[in-house]
Order: structure tokens, then C-alpha cells, then sequence
């Protein structure tokens, strides 16, 4: 291990922390710690990632030394920024009752899971598909070729005769992670699937983290946040996802969760700065992976509509599902307006094939949810949650708009896996559990907020942006 | 301290608790009719036994659901064929009797290994729909197949994918396989490295063949299945990362996760029609019951979890990582790609290369280990103008046949084009071509 990969590790959690802390307040208590290193980590990575872009053609190994004191610089700055603004806020008393022993044994589940994975990380080659096939491939190349060199289509490819270019048959996927993975492979100075596995062991303990810090700081009680990050961290799909390293739906399920995090927030403090946050996390999500972009514009248009008059906010509400439904019947009818522009889309106007294969879809689809091993009883526990707590959610105006997002990102993916020829993964269970692993730290956080106490889920909106701030440092 | 632990640890809403006493008040203060009370007394002294006897009820139908048992069958089966190890003969591989045992020391062609018995009249399949075996120290590395061969294809052999076989027996229910009907004349185990996760030519250890057994239909041995479908090791697969269960491939029976949920929400609704408890109360209890079966759930798949972790210490643990670099389980295409690679040190770094093979599997991984070469899959010529627009590229050809060479031509094509090209290299299944564009 030498200073410079020290360095590629430091650049991200120091440019994440600092920033997440002065968009969301200096961390001074457990809680707002985890919430400033997990998040911050996501975000920082990306932004490292994000970073490496304007470099261009570049050796890769220059990539660390040229962007890391940089960064580091920036990090070291908006730090000395936080510090000094927070110097004469007042610290909220921490809360005084210590977690209930019996929870001890949660968390040490949670570190039986995270060895588990970490040794797996630590001594397989890299093994799924895609990983080798898609993700990691173009790190791989520039790693063992020297330079980040352009991947472009095999046509133009074909007729370059530079032989700087490179293609692949994913060539058009998303680089976030491709730029993340080399920036951490040229740091340590050779391709190393274990060094490249790591961040995903990460991204498990910093989603854990950001999830536990925003729910407390969402009034969540600490008994109930624990039992919530055990949830979250002792799904098998997630479990998979980390141990066999290389697919980005961890990473882009937990860019939603954030954005879904710091946007209640948002509405539950009127601060700004936590729908910068949210903005920055959500912005992220095209970078990962190509549905990153629909989650983008669901995600934007549900927080639009709730920053609405509450009139057109209703409006809004009824006509976007009719909307919806117009449209698909549209679609299903085969009218001439709208079938060219679906085409162009992807999405196959072979109609009645699809519909004939829809219960089957259907079927392998609630297979995957509820009879399966990839979410112990995950989804059981939302719909009794949605019945139990049906009052708070009615109460909750942040929660109502949540589960408003969640049920148009539901709506995309059932729309998404019935109506078009992506049906036939959901039958081979190719894909839609790994579409649904995108929504359900998501959807983990919304049930999570649905069991607050019920004087803590209407906590009050502070009046000025320090008061907010002193509430956002609580326990 | 103590306080703590014996403290239930989730405060439940306190309106849950408010119903309640206003409930138990509300009954204290009515009216009370003294017939009605008796009636009342004697139910209350029932409620407890009915409900044991319900709960009994449901889960039993439960299990019984899930293992497919047969209502009519006894519950220790009434007939059964017991074959030693020893009664089977060696097809592939090398094996020794040991005893009743079949001691198997060495697999044969393409890594494989086969046992089987000629049974010495055929038996009808659905008489005997559970198989029973036991092995000992099957090794992870290796994948277990059930072979069969019915009397009215006999030039025809069955296969099915067999849990693998622990210190326990195992127990597998033929019924599930549609292939196992009719007059079975044959039976045996086929053994061959698990395919896309281990190296094949480093799979094999030895292991023994202790007795095998066809049941007819009994309680016993449906809930043997149902047993070894749910704790069987299941090594990774490429499934994995999309969907548990599946992943494992031999038909499977419902999963704990459908057993659990059917049987705690119908357990506590039987709860709470006996005991009048109110829907609210059902509702937090059914909370409560969902923590307590998704630890047990976890439980269990960090068990399977750390089954599967076994196999990758075994194969990785304790050696540098340039070493577990080069364990992967397409050895023979790791082969070709190091010889492709060593070929390609020679030319210049910027050299387009395409790969094609028979599988798109083949194409990918080959272009992955080809790397750092610039490398392209066979796709890249799949567009209708390509070979005009190329620049010289080299075609590395992995165990393909569909592509043939015309010497005299200097043409390499398949069923789709032609181009211009030289043989450059030729060793095995590996062909490497230069292309210079459409052939003429």
C-alpha cells in the first residue's frame, strides 16, 4: 500500500464529507457523522470520478497526482468554510437513552455479512458477467493499455486509423464507475479485481451510514434506524451485488436513496441546501448507468409537482397517472401518432405478443419480489407497513410525496417489464430484481419514516436556516 | 442492565396500548349477563386448546403444501430400492469398491465422471418418485447430476441436476422432473466440474458413492426433499447477482420466505379471531412476527452465504493475487487467449482485433482476457457496410468452425460474409486472420 493509494481513498471521503457538511451542517454528534462520511463518500466518488472527464487522453498513471491535491485542496477549503460557520452554533444534547442491548446483536449480524463479503471481495476474480463484460472492461483496457483512451461505436471505430480509439460492445454505457475503478487500479499500480471489489464493500458501509444518519436526523428513534440499516444490509440481492463486485445497481440504488433522503429533508427543514444536496445526488444518476436518467426525471418531476400550489400540485397528481394510462393505451391501440415516436424509443409495437406474454411476466416478476431468496420478507413488510401506518402516511406530506415517487418509479418498472420487450428478462429473472434493487433502499428509507413516533414525524420546521441547522446536528 | 433486556425493546405505538384499556374498561363496565357469561368462561377455557390445535393444523397443511406431500401416502415409505454403492459400475472416470462403497478416484473425458446400475427389471417411475442418497466428502468443486434411461427410449439418457449431497443424505423429488415416467431400466450419477465458476482441470478430489435409494411416496420423503431443496449448498452462479434460487439449477420446491409469510400472517389471524384481539393488534403483531422470521431468513442465508464463501477459500485463500488471478473456470479459453496474446505482443499496440467464437460468452471473455489489446467482439462487423469502411484488422477465430478459409482465395468467411484475408496463425482451436476488407 503506498502514500498515493492512501491518497486516491482520502480525495473521495474528504470532497464528499466537506461538502455534504456544509450543504447539510458541521457533523458533531454519531449520528451526523455516519450521515457526513457515508454520504459524502457516494458523493465524493462520484465527483472524483466526474473529475478525471476533462482530462482527456491521460496516463493513467498521472490521473491520481494530477486530480488529488486538487481535490484535496477543495476539501481542505470548504472544510476551514464549515468550521468557521459553524463555530457559534450550539451543539442539540445528544440523546440521553443508550440503544437497547438486544440491537447489539443486529449489528453484529450486519459485521457476520460484512466479513462474509469483504473476504469474497478480497480473494475472487472477478466473476459476474457484466462486470467483466460491461462495467469493469473499460478500466481494465486503460489500465493494462496506460491511457484512458475514447471508447466510440464500432463503426467509428473501424475507420479510425489512429488506434487511439477503442470500442466494446458496451461502449456507450455510463464511465462514472469505469473512472472511479481506474482511478483507484492506477493508484495502487496494477489491474486488481480485489482493490476494484473494495469500493463496492464501501458503498455497502457507506449506504448503511448515510441511511442511518439521515433517518435520525429525520426524528427516526435509534432502535428503529438500526432496525432499519440491518434491513438494508442483510438483503441477500445486496449482499450479492457486493460480494460478486462489478454491477452498478448498488451504486445507482444508492444515489436514489440519498437524493430521497436529503430531498425529505428538504421538506421537512425549508432549507435550501438540502435540495442542493438532493439535486447533486440525483444529478449523479445518468453518470451510473442509462435508467439512471429515468430515475432522474421521475425523481425531478414528483419534487416539481410537490414544490407546486397545492391546486395545481392536485391537478398534477391526477393528470400525470391519467396521463400514463392514456398513453400506454395509446400505445396498445396502436395509434399512428404516438407508435412512431414509441418505436424510435426502443419499445416494440409487437403489442399483442407482449400482452400474451404479460401474466408471465408478471408472475416471474412477483416470483422475484416475494417467493424468492433476494429479499427475505422485504416487500411482505412494505404492504403491512402501507396498511398499518396508512394514518402516517396521510399525516405526512414529505412521506405522501415520497411514496408518490415510489409509486411512479413502480409504475415505470411494471410499465417497463409488461409493456415492452424488456419483458423477457423479468421471465429469465435476468434483470428485474436487479431493476428493483435500484428502488429498494428507497423504498427501505420511505417504510423506515412510516414508523416514526408520532409527535417525532411532525417535526416542527425551523424557522431560520441556524435553528434549522442546530435541529439537522441533533442525535 | 437487566431492566433493559427484559424491557421489550420496540415501544409500540401507545394508542395500540389506549385501545386496549379502553377496551378491557368497556367490558368491565357493561352489563353482564350471567348465561352468557358461562358460555364466555367455557369458550375462554377452549380458546387455547382450539388454537394450539388450528395453529397445529396449518402448519402441518403448510409444510405438507410446500413439500408436495401426498395426503393418501403413509408418512415412511411403503416401498423401497436400496442400492449399495458398490452396485454400481464405473461408465467414466476411475473408482474402486471400498467395502459397500464406490470410492471415485478420477474423472475421465472432459473432466467427467459416471456410475450406473442396470436395475435388474424396470420399475415404473411414479411408484418411485423420491431419490435418497448419500456420498461422502462430495466435493463443492464438482456439480451432481442424476442419469437415467427409461425402457421406452433406451438410447436416450435423462439428466437432472441433484442438490448436492452434504454429511447428510439428501432427498430429491423425481416427480418434479418430467423426463421420469414411464419404465426406468437404468439409473446412475454423473460428476463434472461446476460449470463458469470452477477450473476444470483443478476440480476434481475424491470422493465415495455410498448408497443410493428410490421411495415410493411417503410423508418422510417429501419433507426430505423440501429439506435438502432449502439447505443444499449452492455454489455461485452467473445468476446470482440477478436472482437467488434460480440460480441453483434443479427444480425447486417453495422457498421458506412464502412458507414463513403465508404461515405467520394466517398463524396470527387465527390469533387474533380466537382470542378477539382487535385488527390493530394483528397488524403490530404481524410487525413483531415479520422481524422475528426475516432474522430467521437471515439466519439461514448466512449460512448458505458462508456455504458458498467455503468454496472460494478453498480455491483462492492463501495464495498471491497473481496466482488467483489466473484460477478462473474457462481454463481451455484462458489457454487460447494467452496464446493469442503472446502472438499479439509482436504487433503494434494500436492493432484493431476482432474475436469471434460460437458463443457469445466465448466472445466476451476472450475479449476481456485479450486485453490490453484493442479489441472489439464479432459484432463490430455485424453492420451491413463495415468491411468497406475498415481499416487492417486481425480476426482472432476461438474454436469456431463456422468460419472457413480459402487458401487459394486468401477469402475467410461464414454464413453471413466474406473478407479478404491471411492466415497468420493457426494452433488448436485457436485461428488468428489478417483482414483487409470485403473479399473481392
Amino acid at each position: 500500500m503506498t502514500f498515493i493509494y492512501l491518497l486516491a481513498w482520502l480525495t473521495p471521503f474528504a470532497l464528499g464529507a466537506s461538502i455534504v457538511a456544509l450543504l447539510d451542517g458541521r457533523p458533531r454528534a454519531f449520528a451526523d457523522w455516519m450521515r457526513v462520511l457515508g454520504c459524502g463518500f457516494v458523493l465524493g466518488a462520484m465527483l472524483t470520478a466526474l473529475a478525471t472527464l476533462p482530462l482527456g487522453r491521460v496516463a493513467v498513471a498521472r490521473v491520481v497526482p494530477m486530480l488529488a491535491p486538487a481535490l484535496i485542496a477543495v476539501a481542505i477549503g470548504v472544510s476551514v468554510w464549515v468550521f468557521m460557520r459553524s463555530r457559534r452554533e450550539i451543539a442539540l444534547p445528544r440523546e440521553a437513552r443508550a440503544m437497547h442491548p438486544l440491537f447489539w446483536i443486529l449489528i453484529v449480524l450486519l459485521a457476520a455479512h460484512a466479513w462474509l463479503m469483504a473476504d469474497e471481495i478480497l480473494l475472487r476474480p472477478m466473476y459476474p458477467w457484466d462486470a467483466w463484460a460491461a462495467w469493469l472492461l473499460k478500466p481494465k483496457a486503460w489500465m493494462l493499455g496506460g491511457h484512458i483512451d475514447r471508447f466510440v461505436g464500432f463503426d467509428e471505430w473501424l475507420a479510425d486509423g489512429s488506434g487511439l480509439l477503442r470500442t466494446a460492445a458496451s461502449w456507450h454505457y455510463p464511465e462514472a464507475l469505469g473512472r472511479l475503478a481506474i482511478w483507484f487500479a492506477s493508484a495502487w499500480g496494477e489491474w486488481n479485481a480485489g482493490v476494484i471489489g473494495a469500493l463496492w464493500l464501501v458503498l455497502w458501509l457507506a449506504l448503511l451510514a448515510g441511511v442511518y444518519g439521515q433517518l435520525r436526523a429525520l426524528s427516526l428513534s435509534r432502535d428503529r434506524a438500526v432496525i432499519a440499516i440491518y434491513a438494508l444490509g442483510s438483503l441477500p440481492l445486496v449482499n450479492v451485488h457486493v460480494a460478486l463486485a462489478g454491477y452498478a445497481d448498488l451504486w445507482l440504488a444508492t444515489l436514489l436513496a440519498f437524493a430521497c433522503l436529503a430531498w425529505m429533508r428538504a421538506l421537512q427543514s425549508g432549507r435550501r441546501t438540502h435540495f442542493v444536496l438532493a439535486a447533486l445526488f440525483a444529478l449523479m444518476l445518468p453518470f451510473v448507468k442509462l435508467e439512471g436518467g429515468i430515475w432522474l426525471v421521475l425523481l425531478a418531476g414528483t419534487i416539481a409537482i410537490f414544490e407546486l400550489p397545492l391546486r395545481w400540485r392536485r391537478i398534477a397528481l391526477v393528470v400525470a397517472p391519467i396521463a400514463g394510462v392514456l398513453v400506454i393505451a395509446l400505445y396498445l391501440a396502436r395509434v399512428p401518432f404516438i407508435v412512431p415516436l414509441l418505436d424510435r424509443a426502443g419499445l416494440s409495437t409487437d403489442t399483442a405478443r407482449i400482452l400474451d406474454h404479460a401474466p408471465a411476466v408478471i408472475g416471474a416478476a412477483a416470483e422475484g419480489m416475494f417467493a424468492q431468496y433476494n429479499w427475505h420478507l422485504f416487500w411482505f413488510a412494505i404492504a403491512l407497513t402501507l396498511v398499518v401506518r396508512f394514518g402516517a402516511l396521510r399525516r405526512s406530506q414529505p412521506l405522501s410525496a415520497l411514496g408518490v415517487f415510489l409509486a411512479y418509479g413502480s409504475a415505470f418498472l411494471f410499465a417497463l417489464f409488461v409493456l415492452t420487450p424488456a419483458g423477457r428478462w423479468a421471465e429469465s429473472y435476468t434483470a428485474v430484481n436487479r431493476l428493483s434493487l435500484q428502488i429498494v433502499p428507497s423504498m427501505l428509507v420511505f417504510a423506515a419514516l412510516l414508523w416514526r413516533e408520532p409527535e417525532s414525524s411532525e417535526a416542527p420546521i425551523a424557522s431560520t436556516p441556524r435553528m434549522a441547522e442546530a435541529a439537522s446536528a441533533g442525535p | 442492565m437487566v431492566r433493559r433486556f427484559t424491557s421489550f425493546p420496540l415501544a409500540l405505538d401507545a394508542r395500540v396500548a389506549a385501545a386496549n384499556a379502553s377496551r378491557v374498561a368497556e367490558a368491565v363496565s357493561g352489563s353482564v349477563d350471567e348465561t352468557r357469561q358461562l358460555g364466555r368462561s367455557a369458550w375462554s377455557r377452549l380458546r387455547l386448546p382450539v388454537l394450539a390445535a388450528l395453529l397445529a393444523l396449518l402448519w402441518i397443511a403448510l409444510v405438507g403444501w410446500a413439500s408436495d406431500a401426498p395426503t393418501s401416502a403413509a408418512f415412511r415409505p411403503a416401498e423401497r430400492i436400496r442400492l449399495e454403492g458398490s452396485d454400481f459400475h464405473v461408465v467414466m472416470g476411475a473408482g474402486v469398491e471400498s467395502g459397500r462403497r464406490l470410492g471415485i478416484n478420477a474423472v475421465g473425458a472432459e473432466h467427467m465422471a459416471l456410475q450406473s446400475h442396470a436395475l435388474p427389471e424396470a420399475i415404473d417411475a411414479a411408484a418411485f418418485p423420491v431419490l435418497r442418497y448419500r456420498w461422502d466428502a462430495f466435493p463443492r468443486t464438482l456439480e451432481l447430476s442424476f442419469v437415467f434411461r427409461r425402457a421406452d427410449e433406451p438410447d436416450d439418457v435423462h439428466t437432472v441436476t441433484l442438490p448436492p449431497a452434504g454429511a447428510y443424505p439428501g432427498y430429491f423429488d423425481l416427480s418434479d422432473v418430467p423426463d421420469w415416467s414411464g419404465r426406468i431400466v437404468e439409473i446412475g450419477f454423473a460428476e463434472f466440474p461446476t460449470a463458469q465458476l470452477v477450473p476444470a482441470d483443478i476440480a476434481f478430489r475424491p470422493f465415495s458413492l455410498i448408497e443410493a435409494e428410490l421411495w415410493s411416496p411417503s410423508w418422510r420423503g417429501s419433507l426430505g426433499s423440501l429439506g435438502t431443496d432449502w439447505s443444499a449448498y449452492r455454489p455461485w452462479a452467473l445468476m446470482s447477482v440477478s436472482a437467488l434460487g434460480p440460480d441453483a439449477p434443479w427444480p425447486h420446491k417453495p422457498t421458506p420466505v412464502v412458507l414463513l409469510a403465508i404461515g405467520l400472517a394466517a398463524s396470527l389471524l387465527l390469533v387474533t379471531l380466537v382470542l378477539a384481539r382487535s385488527w390493530r393488534w394483528l397488524g403490530m403483531t404481524l410487525a413483531i412476527a415479520l422481524a422475528g422470521g426475516w432474522i430467521a431468513l437471515d439466519l439461514r442465508w448466512l449460512g448458505e452465504f458462508a456455504d458458498r464463501h467455503v468454496l472460494t477459500r478453498e480455491l483462492y485463500a492463501g495464495k498471491a493475487w497473481r496466482e488467483r488471478a489466473s484460477i478462473e473456470p474457462d481454463t481451455a479459453l484462458i489457454a487460447g487467449a494467452q496464446l493469442a496474446r503472446t502472438w499479439l505482443a509482436r504487433m503494434p499496440a494500436e492493432t484493431h482485433v476482432i474475436v469471434a467464437a460460437t458463443a457469445p460468452y466465448d466472445i466476451l471473455r476472450l475479449a476481456y482476457h485479450l486485453l490490453p489489446a484493442n479489441v472489439a467482439p464479432i459484432g463490430a462487423l455485424s453492420h451491413p457496410d463495415a468491411s468497406a469502411a475498415m481499416k487492417p484488422a486481425l480476426l482472432v477465430v476461438y474454436d469456431d468452425p463456422s468460419w472457413t478459409f480459402d487458401a487459394a482465395r486468401h477469402a475467410l468467411g461464414n454464413a453471413d460474409a466474406e473478407y479478404a484475408a491471411d492466415l497468420v496463425f493457426d494452433e488448436g482451436t485457436l485461428r488468428i486472420f489478417a483482414l483487409r476488407g470485403a473479399a473481392q
